[in-house]
Formats: C-alpha cells, structure tokens, sequence
C-alpha cells in the first residue's frame, strides 16, 4: 500500500492532546510504520515545564518521520531481502535518534507550515492547529535572555537599549523576538536564538545523514545526497543570524520606496550570530488580515505585491527567497507589504542561473529551446542516457504547473484550491515514480512555488502575473539576449 | 615586627592579581607558589602565611568573584520571579563572574567540600557551602516544608554544571547556557512536585503569544 498525503493529514489527531503517544490510527495497520512509531513512543516522557514542549515536538516529530517513511518507502519496493533489514535497522535507529532532537523542531515546524498552507486536503480545523503549533517555541525565561544577550553583545538588554520589553512578543523557530526601543529612539524588534540550538541542529542533521547515507537505497542515491546536502546547508545558513542580517541587507537594497514593500532595516551594533535586531515594523499577518474579510481589489493588491518581492528576489537578487510563508509577510495600514525573514535564501550559482535562464527561454515557448533538452539538463541526465516518455511528461507537466499563472497575459485566479491541488498530485506522482533526479537546487525551488501558491490562495488573490514577471525580469537582461 | 591591617590587605591583594594573572596565563598546573610569590615581591614563605596551598588560592579567587556574584544576582531578583528562573540566574550570574577564572575552577571544584581560609574574617567556608548558602535561603523561603536534602542536591548539581562550563568548548559556552536552562528547570519541577503545601507562583514557561 502507499500512503497518501492526505491519510497523513487525516491522521492528525484534531485536538492538540498534551500527550500524542498512539500510533496514527490511518496507519496502524503498515507493520513497518508501526515499529517506527512503537519506538517513538518508547521515549520517555519527560515531567514539568518541559513537558508540553516535549510533546508538541513528539506530535511533529511523528508527523515528519511519516513523511520519512512514506519517502523511503518509494525505494523499498526494489530493495532486496538483506538491503531491507539494513533499511529498517537504520529506519528504527533514525527515528530513535529524531526523537531525540527537540531542536529539529525549527525543521519539522516548517513541515507544518507548508501543511497548513494546502488548501482543501487539510481540515480548516487542523489548518489552525498547524499553524498554531508554529507559535510554540521553547520560551526563555528573562533571566536567560539577559545572560545570553550579554555574553553575545557584552551588556544586558536594559544598559544596552533605551527601552527592551522582557516578554517576547512572537516567537521564532530558534527563538524568540521582543520589542525593544535603541537609545537613539528607532522601535526595533530583537530576535534572540536559544543559546546552542545551531550547533545542535547542525550536529544532529549530520548525524541524521550519516546514517543514511550508507543505504543506497536507489539508482539516484547520489542526487540524492547533493540534494539533501543542498537542504542541508540552507537550514545550516538559516542558524546563523550574521548570514541573515547579511541577506537582508541586501534585499533592502533591491526594493525602492515606490514599490510599497518593506524589507527593515538591519542594526548592526545589535547583531551577532545569535542575535538579529531590525526596525520594528507595525502590521498584521496575512491569516490574521484575512479574518478582516478584506476585500477583493486589497487581497489583489497584496498578492501581486507579495508575488513583486518574492520575484524580484529572484530575478533581481539572484536567489530564491525559500520560504515565502505567511508568517513571513505583514500588511500594514498604509498599504504597504513587508517582507520580514531573510533566514532562509539560496542564492544561485553560474551555471544554475544560466539555467534559469534556459528555463524561462523554454517554458515561454522561445525558440530553438526545446523542451527535452530542458528537461535533460534539469534532470541531469547523461548525454547518451534515454529518457523516459512518461518521465519526460510528468517532469514536463509539473514544470508547466509550476508556470501556469505566468504564462498567459490575463488575470489569474488563485482563489481557485483546485490549481494547488493538481501541482501536489503532479508532485506526488513524481516522486511516487521516482522521477527525482535533479539538480540540487530542485526541492527548494519546488517549495518555493507551493509556499508562494499557498500564499496566493490564502488571499483569494486574483492578478496578472505575467505582467508583474515581466517587469520584474527585466533586470536581468535576459529578455533581450540573443539565443545562444 | 607588626604588620598593619592595611599591609595585610595590600599583601593579599598583590597576591590575588599575581594569582589571577599567572593562572590565566601560564595555566595553574603550570604556575607554582614560588611564581606567584615572586611576582607579588614577597618571600615564598609569606605566601603561606596567606594561602597554604596554590588550590586554596585559586579558590580564594573564585570565592571571591561568587561573593560579587551573588550581590549582583540579588539585585536582579524580581518580585514573583519564578523559582526555575532565580535559580538560573543565580548559577548564570556566577558563570558571568567567573569567566576570568575559568582556566582554573576545575582544580577548584575538585576541593570543593574542603575548607578554605576566608581572609575577611579569619573564618573558614568551602566552595560547596559558599555555594548552597543563598540556595538555602531561596528554598526554604518557599514555604512549607523544604524536601530534605534539595540545597545539597543543588549543590551538587550547581558544581556539575560549574564543571561542564569549564569543559565547555562552544562559542561562548552557550552550550552551558542551555544546560543550566534544562538542570534549573527540571530541578524547580521536581522541587515543586515534592513539597505540595508550597504554592509557587506561575511558571514562566507558558506557551508564547501569537505575535499579532
Ligand atoms: N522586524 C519585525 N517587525 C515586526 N515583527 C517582527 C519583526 N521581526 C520578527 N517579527 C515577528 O516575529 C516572528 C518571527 O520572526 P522571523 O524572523 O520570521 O523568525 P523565524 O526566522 O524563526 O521564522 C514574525 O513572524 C513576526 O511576527
Ligand atoms: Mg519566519
């Protein structure tokens, strides 16, 4: 049997119990996965103040090694009786090791972001839990954060800023944020890292990939590796404060005041691996927005406006702007967007931004840029190796999918759940075929475009995207280029 | 000849900075009495008439820079504080104090039950009882009935933590930070849970709110 996403999803428990310790009653019945969760619930649960972090971690945590499973399980069927045992040795002994990691939290937390964002295949009700459980960080208590904001910028929070509120205002997924006033009199908000959380996280992901790496579970094995290195590194770059402070930087600089969207300013005497502190910026979330029952011509304005940042993070900042969540944004009264996490960026090499340019070239039906000479080179496939039909029209359509509100000069109505869910079947057929060979950037790329979607679709957002690409892809001179 | 009280400070004094200074940076194993004797241009005989062994100053040292420790963290503490995070902040503040002696706090800890010249008052304490003696005022201000034993189990788990902090090779022993975190929050659990007549105040730790 296969699991589908949705038997995931369905498996949720609907309320959140302090203590998920019963396998996921849809899949109770796969022995396999019952010995994955047989060892997680023989974690031991631990007492106190602790505990609720524990076991929300517990409930994502079983939610994250179901994706796993579910992931490994496409190799499985190939796998010989030896290579099988080797598979759930190392299955079991992961998952003993994942319920370890509270700190994977920030990764697995993500999980549920992009689940709360799908349309349809998520109850309203679990839509809300999900993104609620990503507002549940661990908190630290004021006397931590004095000690710790000491030892990394050589003062308490109260000698060192006019005016710093003790009690966090939001939380983030290594930490948490307060708002604070400089002496000089700019409003600012300090996030502040949990002392050692990335050197765990980066201690425990290489853990992880020691551990599997070794089973060579498919033909693909070494893609695989570089895409999960890929991953890797972007979630080891997103631990490092210094990296974001850097990055937004320079997305500010790619914005002007007549496009209406923010990205605040950085304060670099107030920044340190572990400490991030930015202008303060006064505004809603979109879900929270949402709720005002908005309507439609300013859920229009802030879709394309939201669809500018994220594009003109690309085409102008040569990077992807990975994780377009909607945590990520804030409305303001004024009419303006701001884009407020930087953490998460993967810029681009040479020869993925010629790729890039290839692509637009091709899905844009320019000519002598056929279609199978993309896919070869997207795919990585060897000069000489055939390539399968039916591959070729999976990766062919999903491509499209991903392109489909660019590609006619109209409006675009991604109100519509119906558009999301047909890019998550094409999604899933791919991987359920194994058509995941790539280049390393690829999965990040594709969560890219779910997250913006997501976004799109929370909004009910209706615009010409085409236009808005266009203008945005300018930048890169591309347009104009001779084909080469 | 008679030594004036004031010579007896500056002595100790030129002492301490020799001390402070040559662990630092030759390392205690490294340095010997008659180093800091030298440096504190006395006789290597008067340095005894201080500290009878370069463990008992080393400890002088870290005596000294906890007592400074804990005046500073009793002018943090905050009305309704809860007990996880006074306790946190008493070992933190003490970490922040000691980090110039952190070369040497190991040997120190080793000796920590025993009895070191406090030279304020001619009287003898011992890291151990240094340490638990404000704990005891916290725990037992609780109310009710303390469970027996809990300031020596803080104790005992306050030099653990003092030990793990010297080991620390983290980028600023932030590694520390969080375990002091985890040891002082589970200790508070489970001093809590022992004494149920005590009614602590509200646990810190409540989920955050939404930002907006
Ligand atoms: N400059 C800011 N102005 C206003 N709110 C902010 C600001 N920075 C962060 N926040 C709030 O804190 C939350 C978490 O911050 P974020 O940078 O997104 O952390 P993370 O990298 O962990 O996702 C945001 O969703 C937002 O609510
Ligand atoms: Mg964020």
């Amino acid at each position: 049997m296969t699991i589908s996403v949705a038997d995931l999803i369905a498996a949720i428990p609907p309320d959140d119990d302090e203590e998920v310790r019963e396998p996921l009653p849809a899949l109770a019945h796969d022995p396999e996965l019952q010995r994955v969760f047989a060892a997680i619930s023989r974690r031991p649960v631990p007492v106190g103040a602790l505990r609720r972090l524990w076991s929300l971690g517990g409930l994502q945590a079983q939610l994250a090694v179901a994706y796993g499973a579910y992931w490994v399980k496409g190799w499985f069927q190939n796998a010989d009786a030896r290579q099988r045992s080797l598979l759930e040795t190392h299955v079991r002994a992961a998952v003993r090791l994942l319920s370890t990691m509270t700190y994977l939290r920030g990764t697995i937390m993500k999980i549920g972001q992009f689940l709360a964002n799908v349309p349809d295949v998520v109850p309203d009700q679990i839509a809300e839990m999900l993104s609620r459980l990503y507002y549940q960080a661990p908190p630290m208590h004021y006397a931590l954060l004095r000690e710790h904001v000491h030892s990394e910028l050589g003062a308490d929070p109260e000698e060192l800023f006019g005016e710093f509120d003790p009690t966090a205002f939001a939380a983030a997924s290594l930490g948490q944020v307060h708002r604070a006033r400089l002496k000089t009199g700019e409003e600012v908000a300090v996030k502040v890292q949990y002392p050692g959380i990335a050197q765990t996280i980066c201690s425990d992901f290489r853990t992880l990939h020691a551990l599997v790496l070794p089973l060579r579970l498919s033909k693909n094995w070494d893609n695989f590796k570089d895409q999960t290195a890929d991953i890797r590194a972007v979630l080891e770059r997103e631990t490092d404060y210094e990296q974001e402070a850097e990055n937004q930087r320079r997305a500010r600089s790619l914005f002007t005041e007549s496009d209406g969207i923010v990205v605040p300013r950085v304060f670099d005497r107030y920044c340190t691996k572990r400490v991030l502190t930015t202008e303060f910026i006064e505004g809603v979330h979109p879900p929270q927005w949402m709720k005002t029952n908005p309507p439609q011509e300013l859920r229009d304005h802030f879709g394309a406006l939201s669809y500018r940042a994220i594009w003109r993070m690309f085409f102008s900042g040569r990077s992807n702007y990975v994780d377009p969540h909607p945590g990520n944004f804030l409305i303001l009264d004024d009419g303006r967007l701001a884009m407020i996490d930087f953490g998460c960026m993967r810029p681009y090499n040479d020869d993925e931004w010629d790729f890039c340019r290839q692509y637009r070239w091709t899905l844009l039906g320019r000519e002598g840029y056929p279609v199978e000479r993309l896919v070869r080179r997207g795919c990585m496939f060897k000069p000489d190796e055939a390539v399968d039909a039916d591959q070729m029209r999976v990766i062919m359509e999903y491509n499209l999918w991903c392109w489909e509100p660019y590609l006619h000069d109209r409006v675009f109505d991604f109100g519509n759940g119906g558009f999301l869910r047909r890019g998550l079947d094409l999604l899933s057929e791919a991987s359920k075929k194994r058509y995941t060979r790539g280049m390393p950037m690829v999965p990040l790329v594709s969560r890219q475009y779910f997250q913006t979607y997501s976004l799109m679709y929370l909004l009910r957002a209706r615009f010409n995207v085409k236009r808005i690409g266009d203008e945005e892809a300018r930048a890169t001179g591309w347009d104009e280029m001779e084909s080469s | 000849m008679r030594i004036t009280a004031a010579e007896k400070t500056a002595t100790l004094q030129r002492i301490r900075s020799a001390g402070r200074k040559l662990f630092s940076s030759r390392g205690f194993e490294a340095t010997t009495t008659r180093d800091v004797a030298k440096a504190a241009g006395i006789a290597a005989g008067t340095l005894f008439n201080y500290f009878p062994t370069k463990e008992s100053l080393a400890a002088g040292l870290v005596l000294d820079a906890l007592a400074a420790a804990k005046a500073e963290w009793e002018s943090k503490r905050r009305e309704g504080e809860p007990l996880a995070e006074t306790l946190f902040a008493y070992v933190a503040i003490g970490l922040r104090y000691l980090r110039p002696h952190r070369k040497y706090v190991r040997p120190v800890i080793d000796t920590a039950a025993m009895p070191i010249a406090d030279d304020a008052n001619g009287g003898r304490t011992s890291l151990a009882a240094q340490l638990v003696a404000p704990i005891d005022d916290v725990l037992s201000g609780a109310a009710g009935d303390v469970p027996p034993l809990a300031p020596q189990l803080f104790s005992t788990l306050h030099l653990g933590l003092l030990s793990a902090w010297a080991a620390d090779t983290s980028p600023r022993q932030e590694q520390t930070l969080a375990l002091v975190d985890h040891a002082t929050r589970m200790f508070a659990d489970w001093f809590c849970s022992q004494c149920e007549r005590i009614t602590m105040p509200a646990d810190a730790s409540q989920p955050l709110q939404n930002g907006s």
